[in-house]
């Protein structure tokens, strides 16, 4: 055990306690600082996801119009019903589009909502009043 | 003006290599199947190089390898659940073959495989089918059909979401194929279209040497953003196989 009354470390004892002040404050302002970056990842992450979600529905929706379009011109070749087959296929299609655009966007939805719904802001404060121990 | 070397879509071309024919069907060996097997052999080689000697503390072959186990093994059990494991080799195979393929054909004068829909269409449909099969095991006909009208759906219109829920099922492979295909095609015509501006611009002279370099700043960007697109395709080729597994798979939670 090192004598108290002979610091090692030459900090005269009645600064030390602000030595250690500063060394809580800039280890807590890294902390915050490390989690602010993580959030923003996170929410860049979480924005790109989303993106990738609107991006497949739009794609989805155009496809979704134009398979079905082309499977009702098949048929119209195949019978003979020109253009009842083609017509049709565009409104099954586009309908078959919002409906896999309104499916997705429900599942979405049930995967982000409760986490956003107040249980995060809470945990968060919790976490706050955590790093404040001194 | 228009030739090999300016022709934006010249690079898809397909090539006999190997001229076959089979009773009537074509299935000469071309260009397309050449970069088929390179890729491969290219994973082949790369899962070999790194399992060959397992080490405890991983060399830079392993690394790879575990790295690119885990991250499908990830998904497939994050969509699927743990039941779905073992689909796990599917999985890996769709996703390293077309990321492979993706990859492939960024390198200049390679063949992109996965840029034609024959192609892509082939491998949509065959994830359709073992949907389609293990569907039809786990459930029987019936309870597969039932599962296309979700809980909680009014009697009314319950005929009407039937006949959605079959459409958006029945257009699958050809929603994978499109996606797939119609992002590389896209991306890579794109990408020669701006590099043949360079030529032209340098020819032209003048204010075409300002063009030249903004379509060569263009031309880097744009082959940033398609490894980027290479890797993505793949990834949501493969994410969508486990999403579709997991609607047959999982106990409905529609």
């Amino acid at each position: 055990m090192p004598d108290p009354e002979t610091p090692e470390d030459g900090i005269d004892p009645r600064n030390r306690l602000e030595a250690l002040d500063r060394a809580v404050k800039a280890a807590l302002d890294k902390r915050a600082a490390d989690q602010a970056a993580a959030d923003a990842r996170e929410a860049r992450a979480k924005q790109a996801q989303a993106g990738g979600a609107a991006w497949r529905m739009i794609s989805n929706l155009v496809l979704a119009t134009v398979l079905v379009a082309a499977a009702g011109y098949g048929l119209d070749r195949l019978f003979g019903t020109t253009p009842l087959g083609l017509v049709s296929g565009v409104f099954i299609g586009f309908a078959a589009g919002v409906w896999m655009a309104y499916q997705a966007s429900a599942r979405l939805q049930a995967s982000q909502d409760p986490p956003a719904a107040g249980l995060a802001p809470v945990a968060k404060e919790e976490e706050g009043t955590d790093g404040d121990l001194r | 003006m228009i030739s090999a070397d300016t022709d934006p879509m010249y690079q898809f071309k397909l090539e006999r290599l190997l001229p076959f024919e089979l009773g009537g069907f074509d299935l000469s060996f071309t260009n397309s199947s050449l970069w088929m097997g390179v890729a491969v052999a290219l994973v082949a080689g790369l899962l070999w190089l790194g399992t060959r000697e397992a080490q405890l503390v991983p060399g830079r072959f392993q690394s790879v390898v575990e790295l690119f186990y885990g991250f499908v093994r990830n998904m497939v059990e994050s969509i699927i659940g743990h039941e779905g494991l073992k689909f796990f080799p599917i999985v890996f195979t769709l996703f390293a073959f077309i990321l492979a393929c993706n990859m492939i054909g960024m390198w200049p004068y390679a063949f992109t495989v996965t840029s034609h829909v024959s192609v892509t269409l082939a491998l949509g449909l065959l994830v359709f089918v073992i949907v389609l099969t293990v569907g039809l095991a786990k459930k029987g006909p019936l309870g597969f059909l039932a599962k296309f009208i979700p809980s909680g759906t009014p009697v009314a219109i319950a005929p009407f979401v039937f006949v959605l829920e079959l459409i958006s099922f029945l257009i699958r492979p050809g929603t994978l194929a499109v996606r797939l295909f119609a992002n590389m095609l896209a991306g890579h015509s794109l990408m020669k279209v701006l590099a043949s501006f360079v030529p032209l611009g340098l020819a032209a002279g003048g204010v075409g040497f300002l063009a030249a370099l903004g379509s060569i700043l263009g031309v880097a960007a744009v082959t940033a953003l398609e490894f980027l697109v290479a890797f993505l395709q793949a990834y949501v080729f493969a994410i969508l196989t486990c999403v579709y597994l997991s609607e047959v798979v999982g106990e409905g939670h529609h």
